[in-house]
């Protein structure tokens, strides 16, 4: 009989996802669930409050739909990119890359701009804590969602990101999918809602 | 011929983030046992912290008179209510996952090393931060075990402001250690290793997690309300704002009710581990035992409906079915450890000793629990500190330092000593049903929870409060074994079971 070593059949390969892409996605859902959260609280203090909005409180829709518009329209860059990167298009998705967090300054400008027009402040009554929480929140999911567009934005320009390794513009990608869903959601609270 | 079998490969790692991290010293290391030991570490001290200061008020009850006034009583008891909970028991099963983890599953490391590390100290600058709230002053919140979130809305407090953010810290860096250990559990297992075939451990932290990612962003919105409202002197939390009491309710329940649940989970799996190894042999049926932890995981949340009486519940008709339902997945558990004991011929051991003081003090709870609403017991009494001691932290902490103990060899090189470990069962065990049993008849007997001083007590009263203090004595003594048989473990000290890891 032959010394040979056997060993005893590998079970089945197992289906594994990307881990940058699932921890993304998996840090999303708890960003999107802070806005969920907050949207529960709005409806229940909208319904019970004696007078809703506060007085004198009237958010102007031109605005809200131009900040939904800015963060859809990232969305599709965003995508553009990923889209890009898998065909090896590397100037467009250079393009859709720098575009996106573009988008997303240009919200966080006109968010700032809404700030300095609404006339309340966060402790004038609970309508301003509510909505400078959405506020809040907001600023800090897309601020993280830029930081991760522009670290894939780098990285594509270091040549480190291709067609065979889109992982990081994916990841990034599908994160800023979860934030405009965010805002989507904002959006429906603040305005569509706005009103009882 | 020689036939070996093949042991689980390690996941192939495509990724650079799963490439082992190298030690380094203690601020700048990402290597995963030595972080989980820095957890352990960290969430021991804070024990201590919250230990001692809980011993203080029970000293103040057993004593006529008041020594330690209103104000401070009320600050003091805060602090205890928030640190033992969140800054202890929660850090120590995600220091033991972050340790036990991806050798179970078959990885070199967690997905990303430096972000475990990330949250390590994030946990423990926000940790300091809480308790620097309590040292500057009196944080307006009462506690995380109360409904309503401040006591008098108005101008801003520095010491409120600190509390806030300190809690914000420490729920992002556990939020951070959670996603963690889910991307780490989904990608990178070993090859042939699919989810049923998941060691339990790794199992309840991936329910754990997976409940955590959902829960801790609700209570993180609450906090940012409760910040602005609190700092810009708003009137969102005040008594007078129809709606708000729920909205807090909500908030902080999502996440403060499944947490009271997800700090036994981890646990009962690692009581499970213990049977299994303890018995030589696997549980009665693993699939039924994996789906009663990921049940006790999911119906967790359902927890979230009940409020402290059915007159505060937030979901009327649902609530006590739901709260209840989520005893049935931990017994099914038990039921499973017994057959699987009875087949098996269990060896003596500490761990299994924890197991059954576990066991005895769920009994204790479950029994009280029944007495109480046969008596209708108000919640608002010293029964509710009772039980809040035996079941919610008392029956964690045996399974936590049951844990420690079941893989210190893989988390330290080193078994822990025996002796000692039957010491600490001994203490730890007598403690809390002594310290419960105290609270237990104290509420029976009608006397209040939540304050300095029991005013016009009956002779009955005092003696119990000293029973209760004696108890709280053994507790904290029982502890104080634990953690120096764990510092002779870390020392390498004589007769430490050297163990490979």
């Amino acid at each position: 009989m032959s010394d040979a070593t056997l060993a005893l059949p590998a079970g089945p390969e197992t289906r594994k996802s990307d881990v940058l892409t699932v921890a993304t996605t998996v840090a999303g859902i708890a960003g999107f669930m802070v806005i969920v959260g907050l949207f529960a609280a709005y409806l229940e203090v909208r319904a019970l409050a004696p007078v809703w909005p506060a007085k004198k409180v009237s958010l102007d829709n031109y605005l809200g739909t131009t900040l939904t518009l800015t963060m859809l329209m990232s969305s599709v860059t965003a995508e553009w990119a990923v889209q890009a990167m898998k065909i090896g298009n590397r100037r467009h998705a250079l393009t859709a890359l720098a575009l996106t967090p573009g988008f997303g300054l240009a919200f966080l400008n006109l968010v700032w701009y809404l700030v300095t027009k609404v006339g309340f402040g966060p402790g004038s009554h609970p309508y301003g804590a509510l909505f400078y929480a959405f506020i809040a929140a907001t600023v800090v999911n897309v601020a993280v969602g830029m930081g991760f567009l522009i670290v894939a934005l780098l990285r594509t320009f270091g040549h480190q990101v291709g067609p065979g390794n889109t992982s990081v513009a994916r990841a990034a990608a599908a994160y800023w999918h979860v934030v405009t869903a965010g805002w989507v959601l904002t959006f429906v609270a603040l305005y569509v809602f706005q009103h009882r | 011929m020689t036939l070996t079998e093949a042991p689980p490969q390690p996941a192939p790692s495509a990724e650079p983030a799963s490439e082992p991290v190298a030690g380094g010293s203690i601020l700048t290391t990402a290597d995963h046992r030595r972080l989980g030991r820095l957890y352990i570490g960290f969430a021991l001290l804070f024990l201590l912290a919250g230990g001692i200061v809980g011993g203080l008020l029970q000293v103040e009850l057993a004593g006529s008179g008041v020594q330690v006034t209103g104000n401070a009583f009320a600050r003091l008891f805060s602090f205890h209510a928030t640190v033992t909970p969140l800054l202890f028991l929660a850090p120590l099963w995600v220091g033991v996952a972050t340790a036990v983890v991806p050798g179970q599953i078959g990885a070199r490391d967690l997905a990303f090393p430096r972000l475990q590390a990330f949250a390590l100290w994030s946990y423990v600058v926000g940790g300091g931060v809480v308790v620097a709230a309590y040292i500057v002053g009196s944080p307006r919140g009462a506690g995380l075990t109360l409904s309503v979130p401040v006591r008098v809305a108005g101008a801003s407090s520095t010491a409120t402001d600190l509390w806030i953010a300190g809690l914000a810290v420490v729920s992002i860096a556990a939020l951070v250690a959670a996603v963690n250990l889910l991307a780490t559990i989904v990608t990178l297992r070993a090859d042939g290793m699919p989810f049923s075939s998941l060691p339990l451990f790794s199992w309840a932290t991936f329910a754990t997690a997976a409940v955590l990612v959902v829960a801790i962003p609700t209570f993180l919105g609450g906090l940012l309300l409760l910040y602005l409202d609190q700092h810009f002197g708003g009137s969102f939390f005040a008594v007078g704002t129809r709606g708000t009491q729920q909205v807090w309710q909500h908030l902080l329940w999502l996440f403060g009710r499944p947490e009271v649940y997800l700090l036994t989970l981890p646990g009962l799996a690692v009581a499970s581990e213990i049977v299994e190894t303890q018995t030589g042999r696997p549980l009665v049926n693993r699939n039924v035992a994996m789906g009663a932890l990921g049940g006790f995981a999911i119906l967790s949340l359902g927890a979230w409906a009940a409020g402290a009486s059915a007159s505060t519940a937030v979901v009327l008709p649902t609530y006590s079915a739901l709260t209840a339902l989520v005893a049935a997945p931990a017994g099914v558990l038990v039921l499973l450890w017994l057959g699987t004991l009875r087949e098996g011929r269990p060896k003596p051991n500490v761990t299994l000793f924890y197991v059954v003081a576990w066991l005895l003090l769920v009994l204790f709870g479950v029994a009280n629990t029944i007495i109480a609403a046969a008596a209708k017991v108000n919640a608002g009494t010293a029964w509710s500190t009772g039980h809040l001691h035996v079941v919610v932290l008392g029956a964690p902490v045996l399974l936590g330092f049951a844990a420690v103990h079941h893989y210190a060899p893989r988390i330290w090189g080193r078994a822990l000593h025996q002796g000692m470990g039957g010491l600490e069962v001994l203490l730890l065990l007598g403690g809390f049903l002594v310290m419960g049993l105290a609270d237990y008849l104290l509420g029976y007997d009608g006397a209040p929870w939540h304050v300095a001083d029991l005013i016009n007590p009956k002779s009955s009263w005092l003696a119990l409060e000293k029973l209760g203090t004696a108890g709280a004595a053994l507790v904290l003594l029982g502890t104080l074994v634990f953690v120096a048989n764990v510092a002779r473990t870390v020392a390498g000290g004589r007769g430490a079971e050297e163990v490979s890891a």
